[in-house]
C-alpha cells in the first residue's frame, strides 16, 4: 500500500477544478449581460423568451458550481485540499497549465484561453458553450477502471472529442484512479465531509459521497453525464438545453439582439503588453475581435470612475467569497457551526449581492476604451491575496475585504448611482458582520 | 384585554431563491412576474392592491372576531379590514439578515380601519428605532419569524383557516381556471396576457402546508399608538404595548399570496 498522495491525480483535479470554475464564470456573464427591460426592438413577449434564456444559463451555472464542488471532494478525498484557486482573466492561463496525466489535455481549442473568455451572450458565445458542452461527450463512454493513464486519447473516435478537451481530461481522471485502484493503491484516504446534493444546485444529478474509488468514478460521471447526457436528446443535459435556446434564437428576427452592449473581457487593471481592446465582429464586444486569441492579457479596459470602484467592490465579494469557500472545508471538519456560518455567507454574497451587482454592471459604462458599451462583471482576482495559516488573520482579511467594498459601493450609491446599489452594499454590510460572527465560532 | 382575532389572503409580490432579493422579474425562483404585470416589489398588502392575479383568492384581512377574558363579544371593529401600513417586507437578504422561515418584516405597522375608527400602531425594532440592517445583530429577532413550520397540525391548521379542504384538488381547479383564461386570452388575441397563462400553468404548483410564526407586542420600545373615531366601551390604552401573535403561511406561489390568521390585543383602560 502506497500512503503517498498521488500527486498526478491531484494535479489534474485542481485543473478541473479551474476548468469547471472557469467555465461557470462564462456562462454567470453571459446572464448578466442579457436585456431586461423593454425597449426598442423588444417587446414583451421577446422579453419573457430572453427571461427564459437568463433562466437557463443560470441554472447551468449553478450545476457546474456542483460539478467545481465535486471535484473538491475529490481533492479532500484523495487527501488534498480543495483547489479553488482561479485561472486567469481574460486570456490568462490555467495555473495548473497541463496535467501530467496525459500529453496533450488542453481545454477545448487547444489554448486555455479560448476557455476563459467572459463575453457576452449571442450567437458567438453560445456556440462556444455549446462547444463545450459537447466535448464532454466522450469521456462519458470511457470505462474508467479499463482506462490507463492518457485514457484520453481514446475518446474521440465516434464524437470529436477527447484529447486536448475536457473530456479528454476527465477521462485522463478516471484512468488514473482505475490504475491505482487496480494496483491495490488507496484512492480515497478521508471521504470528504460535504454533500454536494446539500447546496441544491445539483439539478437533475445526484453527485455521491466519495468514499471508494467506485463512488469516485461516479462523481465524475455525473460531471461528465450532467454536460452532454447521453446526447442531445437527454433534456436535462446541458448541450440539449443550450441547443434549444440555439434554437430559439435562430427563430427570432434577425435583428433582434437579446444582450446588452456589453464588452467583453473586462479588466480593472492592463496587463503587461496587453491592449485595450478594439472594436470586433458581430456578437463579439470590444475586447475580443473575431479569430483573435494572440497575446495574453487581453481585455477592455475598466476606466469610468463609478463603474470601477464598483467592479473593484464585485471583485473583492467574490475573491472573498471564494476565500470563505476555502475554509469551508477545514471548518467541517472542525465543527459545524462555523461552517454553518460560513456556508451562509458564502450563499448569501452568491445570490444576494454578485448576481445582482453583476447585473448592475452590465449597466455600467466601460469608459474611454469602449465609449457606449458597459462593463459587466468583472470576476478580478487578486493572485496577491491569500489565506494564510493563521485563522484569526483569515477572517479578518475577509471582514475587511467585505467591509472595504460596502464602503465603496455605498459611496457609489450615495453619490446618485443606480438604485440597487445602495441595498446591495447593505448586503455587503450584512455579511461583514455574519464574517466576524462566524469567525468568532471558529476561533 | 380587547383581543381582536384576523384573518384573510395578502399579497407579497416576492421573488423567492435562488433569485436575489431584490430581483423584479423572477427568473431562477418558483415566482415570477407575467409580461405585462408590474415588476416583483416584495411589498406585504393586506388589502386589495397589487397585481392582484386572477384566477387567484380574494386578499383583504379582516377582523374576523373578538373578545375580552377569552369570551366572545359584540364589538364594531369585527368585519374592519387589518392593513399594514407603508411598504412592509420580508427582510431576509437571501439568508444575510435571516434564513428562510426567520425574516423580520419591516417596517411594521398594523392598522385597522371600520365603523368610523381608525386605530394603529407603529413598532420600533428597537430602543434606537433603526431598521433591521443597522440595529443590533440580536434585534432584529424579536420580531423575526420562528422559523417553517409543517406537518399534520400545521396543515389542519391551514386547512381550517383557508377553507381548503383538499390540496390537490384546490390545485387541480386552478389549474383548469387558467387553461380557460388562457384559451380566453388566446381568443381575444392578447398574445401578452396568454404568455403569461401559459407560464402560470407551467409552473403551478399546489398551495403549500407550511406556515411561519410571529408574537411580538406592538411598542414594546414605545411609541403609542393612534385612534381616529369613537370607539364605544372601555378606551384603548395606546400606550401599553399590544401583544400580538399571528401565523403567515399557505403560500399560493401562483397567485402571489398566501394567508395570515391572528390576534391582536387591546390593553383597556376603564374611561
Amino acid at each position: 500500500m502506497d500512503d503517498e498522495i498521488p500527486a498526478d491525480l491531484v494535479h489534474a483535479l485542481e485543473r478541473a477544478a479551474e476548468l469547471e470554475h472557469a467555465v461557470l464564470l462564462q456562462y454567470l456573464f453571459a446572464a448578466a449581460s442579457l436585456r431586461r427591460r423593454p425597449g426598442p426592438g423588444l417587446g414583451l413577449l421577446q422579453l419573457e423568451r430572453i427571461r427564459g434564456w437568463e433562466r437557463t444559463l443560470l441554472a447551468i451555472a449553478r450545476e457546474e458550481m456542483a460539478h467545481l464542488a465535486a471535484v473538491s471532494n475529490l481533492l479532500i478525498a484523495v487527501g488534498a485540499a480543495p483547489w479553488l484557486v482561479r485561472p486567469g482573466l481574460p486570456g490568462g492561463r490555467l495555473g495548473r497549465a497541463r496535467s501530467p496525466l496525459a500529453g496533450a489535455d488542453s481545454p477545448p481549442g487547444g489554448d486555455d484561453r479560448e476557455a476563459l473568455v467572459l463575453e457576452r451572450f449571442g450567437p458567438r458565445s453560445l456556440a462556444r458553450f455549446i462547444g463545450l458542452e459537447r466535448q464532454e461527450a466522450g469521456a462519458a463512454r470511457v470505462d474508467g477502471a479499463a482506462a490507463g493513464p492518457g485514457a484520453g486519447e481514446g475518446v474521440n473516435v465516434e464524437t470529436g472529442a477527447g484529447v486536448g478537451t475536457i473530456s479528454g481530461h476527465y477521462a485522463s481522471i478516471k484512468g488514473e484512479i482505475g490504475r491505482l485502484a487496480a494496483e491495490g493503491q488507496a484512492v480515497v484516504r478521508e471521504p470528504a465531509l460535504d454533500v454536494v446534493d446539500g447546496w441544491r444546485i445539483s439539478g437533475a444529478a445526484h453527485f455521491p459521497a466519495v468514499t471508494d474509488a467506485a463512488s469516485a468514478l461516479e462523481v465524475i460521471d455525473a460531471i461528465v453525464g450532467q454536460g452532454a447526457g447521453l446526447g442531445a436528446e437527454d433534456p436535462d443535459s446541458h448541450l440539449a438545453r443550450l441547443l434549444t435556446i440555439e434554437a430559439e434564437l435562430g427563430r427570432e428576427d434577425a435583428g433582434l439582439d437579446p444582450a446588452q452592449q456589453v464588452v467583453s473581457d473586462p479588466i480593472l487593471a492592463p496587463a503587461a503588453g496587453a491592449g485595450s481592446g478594439e472594436a470586433a465582429g458581430a456578437g463579439a464586444g470590444p475586447g475580443r475581435g473575431e479569430g483573435d486569441g494572440d497575446g495574453d492579457g487581453e481585455g477592455t479596459l475598466v476606466s469610468d470612475p463609478r463603474t470601477v470602484v464598483v467592479a473593484g467592490a464585485f471583485a473583492a465579494v467574490y475573491q472573498a467569497m471564494t476565500l470563505l469557500l476555502e475554509l469551508y472545508h477545514p471548518l467541517l471538519a472542525a465543527g459545524p457551526r462555523a461552517a454553518v456560518g460560513a456556508r451562509r455567507v458564502a450563499q448569501g454574497l452568491m445570490t444576494g449581492v454578485l448576481r445582482p451587482l453583476g447585473e448592475v454592471l452590465a449597466e455600467l459604462p466601460v469608459g474611454e476604451a469602449a465609449p457606449g458599451w458597459s462593463c459587466g462583471p468583472t470576476f478580478a482576482w487578486d493572485p496577491g491575496i491569500r489565506l494564510g495559516e493563521d485563522r484569526r488573520e483569515s477572517w479578518a482579511l475577509l471582514g475587511g475585504m467585505l467591509a472595504g467594498a460596502a464602503a465603496g459601493l455605498g459611496a457609489v450609491a450615495g453619490d446618485g448611482g443606480p438604485p440597487r446599489l445602495a441595498a446591495l452594499a447593505e448586503n455587503v454590510g450584512l455579511a461583514s458582520r455574519l464574517v466576524a460572527a462566524t469567525g468568532g465560532l471558529d476561533i | 384585554m380587547l383581543e381582536l382575532d384576523f384573518g384573510g389572503w395578502f399579497e407579497c409580490r416576492l421573488a423567492t431563491d435562488p433569485d436575489p432579493f431584490d430581483e423584479p422579474r423572477g427568473v431562477s425562483g418558483t415566482t415570477f412576474a407575467c409580461p405585462g404585470e408590474p415588476d416583483l416589489d416584495r411589498v406585504i398588502r393586506f388589502g386589495p392592491r397589487g397585481a392582484g392575479r386572477r384566477p387567484g383568492p380574494e386578499v383583504g384581512v379582516r377582523v374576523t372576531g373578538a373578545s375580552r377574558e377569552g369570551r366572545a363579544v359584540e364589538h364594531p371593529l369585527t368585519g374592519a379590514a387589518v392593513r399594514l401600513v407603508g411598504a412592509p417586507r420580508f427582510e431576509g437578504r437571501n439568508g444575510l439578515l435571516g434564513t428562510p422561515g426567520t425574516e423580520v418584516i419591516d417596517p411594521f405597522e398594523l392598522a385597522v380601519e371600520g365603523a368610523g375608527v381608525r386605530l394603529g400602531r407603529r413598532d420600533r425594532l428597537d430602543a434606537q428605532d433603526g431598521s433591521p440592517l443597522e440595529a443590533a445583530p440580536d434585534a432584529p429577532a424579536r420580531r423575526a419569524g420562528g422559523g417553517i413550520e409543517r406537518g399534520v397540525a400545521v396543515s389542519a391548521e391551514i386547512a381550517r383557516a383557508t377553507g381548503i379542504e383538499d390540496f390537490l384538488e384546490h390545485r387541480l381547479a386552478r389549474a383548469e381556471a387558467i387553461e380557460r383564461a388562457l384559451a380566453a386570452a388566446r381568443s381575444a388575441g392578447d398574445r401578452v396576457g396568454a404568455a403569461g397563462f401559459e407560464r402560470r400553468r407551467a409552473a403551478l404548483g399546489a398551495v403549500a402546508r407550511m406556515r411561519v410564526s410571529y408574537a411580538f407586542a406592538v411598542g414594546e420600545w414605545g411609541g403609542a399608538g393612534w385612534l381616529e373615531g369613537d370607539l364605544p366601551g372601555p378606551a384603548v390604552d395606546l400606550d401599553a404595548p399590544w401583544p400580538l401573535r399571528f401565523w403567515m403561511g399557505a403560500w399560493d406561489g401562483d397567485a402571489l399570496c398566501g394567508f395570515v390568521s391572528g390576534r391582536l390585543g387591546l390593553a383597556e383602560r376603564v374611561r
